[in-house]
């Protein structure tokens, strides 16, 4: 029904690709002399992607599987994903000031709130012309 | 928004899950509407209210302040 926007995701996907980011991080860390750290990183990504694979009975973990995938589902995404967003920018603008405060350029900080807020003007502008 | 769904689910005796099933959501979405901690979009709403051969004012009442 119009209710379902998308086909379901089945239930291993998003377990199998958290854990999976292990292997680029570990071969990232191993590159740059790290291997230890990297098997540390790479094993938050693993134990990450178990508890998705076996929080089967909370509703959490369900909603981040993607298995309930309606309408309320896509709209609770949308609201996490929204203050997901929200902290990374006041996060990101904490660090710039900070950096200010070193005596730092700050310009990677900078760099990525000019990006996140191209991207909302670019989002807002193409979803106002569609809607 | 306050809603009839609990009242006319357990009239015809169904669960929320087969009325889930029905609507072709969760059925942690119907639970939700029924609490009234979900409004649902229109095109659910207009289902649920066809489903149970109602109408969506008869099912869905929005809260009116006195």
């Amino acid at each position: 029904m119009y209710t379902k926007n998308r086909r379901p995701v089945p239930p291993w996907v998003v377990p199998v690709l958290v854990a999976a980011v292990a292997v680029p991080t570990f071969v990232a860390f191993w590159i740059g002399g790290q291997p230890q750290l990297g098997a540390v990183w790479a094993g938050v990504s693993v134990a990450f992607g178990l508890v998705l694979a076996v929080g089967g009975r909370s509703d959490t973990i369900r909603l981040l599987r993607g298995a309930d995938d309606d309408e309320r589902a896509l709209t609770l995404e949308y609201q996490a994903m929204t203050a997901t967003a929200l902290v990374l920018v006041v996060a990101l603008a904490g660090l710039f000031l900070a950096e200010g405060i070193r005596g730092e350029s700050g310009v990677v900080y900078a760099v990525l709130l000019l990006l996140a807020e191209a991207t909302r003007v670019a989002a807002l502008a193409v979803l106002n012309r569609r809607s | 928004m306050r809603n009839l769904i609990r009242n006319l689910r357990t009239a015809r005796g169904l669960s929320q899950a087969e009325l889930a099933a029905a609507m072709e959501v969760s059925r942690q979405t119907i639970n939700a509407i029924e609490t009234e901690r979900y409004t649902p979009s229109l095109p659910l709403a207009i289902a649920l209210a066809r489903y149970f051969d109602s109408t969506v004012e008869e099912v869905f009442r929005v809260h009116e302040e006195s």
